[in-house]
């Protein structure tokens, strides 16, 4: 059975990495935006219609050489430890490799376009080898060809007293066909973030499409929106409010990736409702129960002395374990004897095979 | 001693009582001066005191008005079944500040005034200044007094900033009383020598050309001064009102620092305070641990040595961004960001890792 300890350990790793892949996706975001000769359009979550018709909706779409060729990019938090289920996740992204319409220009098609799979530097080589026995099943040598590539990312390290830049884009694998993108990656250093640019996507961007973990969200929830319903004058004190009103003031703070774009807000109404339900669970806020979504939330919510992602995520292991926990009772399995209790009105069994 | 202020009638009366005894020498407690940066009425103080039962519970205040915005404050405090009762004068004639004045011991300061006053917060905010502010602020002290400023003592918070050489070292920290002239002198031998330093108080005497003392006082890092000997009138125009003046102008240097969205996007108004030494992994780790005392944190990088994490003040509901790498914090104030929150905060962090110089920076 996974401990405690693994599972609070769990939770935290995902919680940094979800923040990290924000700051990654937000990276190249800011990286395409500031090199125009790269990109003509950005687009954060931008529906295309791929071959078989289905609607696909990738992290970041970029058009380049006057709109006629597209790139796609995938960021992925995290990724499946069990080998099956990461092909399967490694299959699933051959929807974005088959051609694709609506795309952001006149005819909304493309001559064509590569796809850039990010994930982070500690499933770099379980996706490569994932991605070397995919390739050579049917349907999927494009895994193979020129336009398909796995970018990885990294914390960088302080040395000699450099402090200038940290964050670290580099290729794990293949490459797409846009040189100027190509010549920005394959630098000795990788493609380099300076600090402030990543202080501010820190503080300007905080989910992307792929769901967060759920401490993730109720950490954002009470750091950035329910502090924002705290009347200073009340000191510590239980507020009601509605699943509508921490979604509207989540919606303006997460705003859209893009002006006047509703479909990007970054967050999602179902993670609100979620991490709202899971913090009900935990006991750190509670339902109204003659009101239909509306919570009592004591505000400031979750106080400790450690720092909250911890807190939160020992509660929460701490309910994982309690409801996957069976009660398993000590000593030799007992079974109850079965009395048979025959009252003289009852008819004996043999009656019924003798008729 | 506590009960001077009874005979006051009106600023006069105060300002000739004050001037006449802490002119002449002989044995008395200093005048204690609270510098509290507020939008509030005093009037508004029961009222606030009402809504907060827990604080009800522990403090009783009772207000009697002297006019032109002077007041007297009876202060009550119960702990556990002692009692301490002192009666202190606010001058609230200058918007956005309070001045506390009153001559009782320090115990009440510290275990009553500046304890109630501290659970106004973010309604009533201290008035925080770091070693280079407090310098900035004695220049201008000097200069209104035209004379020659003399600190006589000082005393700093100093930590060791590689605990790993403790075992080769004796350890040495903690408060340290200095009787020094040369701070600056002093606390670039202590930087050199390894420590983190934090300068807590100063005592000063400032000396007239014909080599009187004009004034001999004592300014703190949360904003109380001590009048020991000298003119009142003087030290309230020269010291006290310029301590005012740069507390209102820091309060504006921190406001309106929220993160706002500007026609679709982001602007940010980050502050950086600056060191001269780089910080390792031992003091991320110091900082991790004290400054979830006050604040929700959660800590996105923790060492490496880059350090990035969210804030969120309990009790003002101000969030921020902070990240430290090389020799400098960054602080991002996010949502809601008070001025009073951020000045708290930048305070905080220097009263953890050592003062430094507070810049703002330009995001591009």
């Amino acid at each position: 059975m996974i401990s405690l300890l693994t599972l609070q350990q769990d939770c935290i790793r995902g919680f940094r990495r979800y923040a990290d892949t924000v700051a990654v996706l937000s990276a190249v975001y800011y990286v395409l935006k500031k090199a125009p000769r790269v990109a003509d359009y950005i687009g954060i979550e931008t529906k295309l219609k791929n071959r078989y018709g289905n609607d696909i909706t990738p992290d970041l779409v970029a058009l380049c050489e006057s709109r006629t060729k597209g790139l796609i990019f995938e960021f992925k938090w995290s990724l499946p430890l069990l080998e099956k289920l990461l092909q399967k996740e490694i299959r699933e992204i051959k929807k974005y490799a088959v051609p694709c319409s609506k795309w952001k220009n006149s005819t909304g098609k493309v001559d064509y376009h590569d796809l850039v799979f990010v994930c982070h530097i500690e499933d770099v080589q379980r996706t490569l080898s994932v991605v070397s026995m995919v390739a050579k099943e049917t349907g999927f040598d494009f895994l193979t060809s020129d336009g398909f590539a796995i970018w990885t990312w990294a914390i960088s390290a302080v040395r000699g007293g450099e402090r200038k830049e940290h964050l670290i884009i580099t290729n794990a694998y293949g490459k797409t066909r846009n040189t100027a993108i190509e010549n920005m990656i394959n630098q000795p250093t990788g493609l380099i973030l300076p600090e402030e640019v990543l202080t501010y996507l820190r503080s300007s961007f905080t989910f992307i499409r792929q769901k967060p973990p759920i401490p993730y969200t109720i950490i954002a929830l009470i750091h950035h929106v329910f502090s924002q319903f705290q009347d200073p004058t009340r000191g510590r004190a239980v507020y009601e409010i509605t699943t509508d009103m921490i979604y509207d003031k989540a919606k303006i703070f997460f705003a859209a990736w893009h002006e006047f774009d509703v479909k990007t807000i970054q967050i999602k109404r179902r993670w609100v409702t979620e991490a709202l339900e899971a913090m009900s669970v935990l006991n750190i806020i509670r339902r109204r129960v003659e009101k239909p979504d509306t919570w009592l939330i004591p505000i400031p919510t979750l106080r400790t002395r450690e720092p909250i992602q911890s807190a939160l995520c020992k509660k929460l292991s701490k309910h994982q374990l309690k409801i996957t926990k069976r009660p398993v009772r000590k000593g030799r399995p007992r079974t109850k004897p079965i009395r048979f209790k025959v009252s003289p009105k009852m008819k004996r069994i043999d009656e019924y095979f003798s008729r | 001693m506590e009960n001077t202020t009874l005979k006051f009638v009106d600023r006069t009366s105060m300002s000739l009582f004050y001037d006449k005894l802490y002119t002449t020498r002989g044995k008395r407690p200093p005048l204690k001066v609270l510098i509290l940066v507020t939008d509030l009425k005093v009037g508004d103080l029961p009222i606030i005191l009402h809504q907060r039962e827990k604080l009800s519970r522990a403090y009783y205040i009772h207000i009697t008005a002297l006019g032109e915005e002077l007041y007297r404050v009876s202060l009550r405090r119960t702990m556990g079944l002692k009692e301490v009762r002192r009666e202190v004068i606010i001058d609230a004639g200058y918007e956005g500040v309070w001045i506390v004045l009153t001559t009782a011991e320090s115990y009440f300061i510290t275990h009553v005034l500046e304890r109630f006053f501290d659970k106004l917060y973010p309604m009533v905010s201290r008035l925080y200044l770091n070693y280079s502010q407090m310098r900035l602020l004695l220049k201008t002290i000097k200069e209104s007094y035209h004379g020659k400023m003399t600190p006589t003592f000082f005393t700093i918070k100093r930590e060791r900033r590689e605990p790993k050489m403790e075992s080769l070292f004796p350890k040495k920290k903690g408060t340290q009383i200095l009787w020094e002239e040369n701070v600056d002198d002093e606390i670039e031998r202590l930087l050199a020598d390894g420590f983190m330093v934090i300068v807590d108080r100063l005592n000063f005497k400032v000396i007239g050309k014909n080599k009187a003392i004009l004034l001999q006082a004592h300014i703190t890092r949360k904003g109380l001064f001590k009048l020991k000997f000298g003119s009142f009138s003087a030290f309230y125009r020269n010291f006290v009102l310029k301590a005012m003046e740069y507390g209102i102008n820091r309060k504006r240097f921190y406001d309106k620092r929220e993160r706002v969205i500007e026609k679709g996007m982001i602007q940010l108004y980050p502050l950086q305070i600056n060191y001269p030494f780089s910080f390792r992994n031992e003091h991320l780790n110091r900082f991790t641990r004290k400054i979830t005392n006050a604040y929700s944190c959660s800590i996105i990088h923790g060492g490496n040595p880059y350090f990035a994490a969210s804030l969120c003040d309990y009790e003002d509901g101000s969030s921020f961004g902070v990240t430290i790498l090389g020799d400098s914090i960054t602080v991002t104030p996010v949502t809601r960001a008070t001025p009073q929150a951020v000045w708290r905060l930048l305070n905080n962090i220097q009263e953890i890792l050592g003062d430094g110089e507070i810049a703002d920076i330009q995001m591009r």
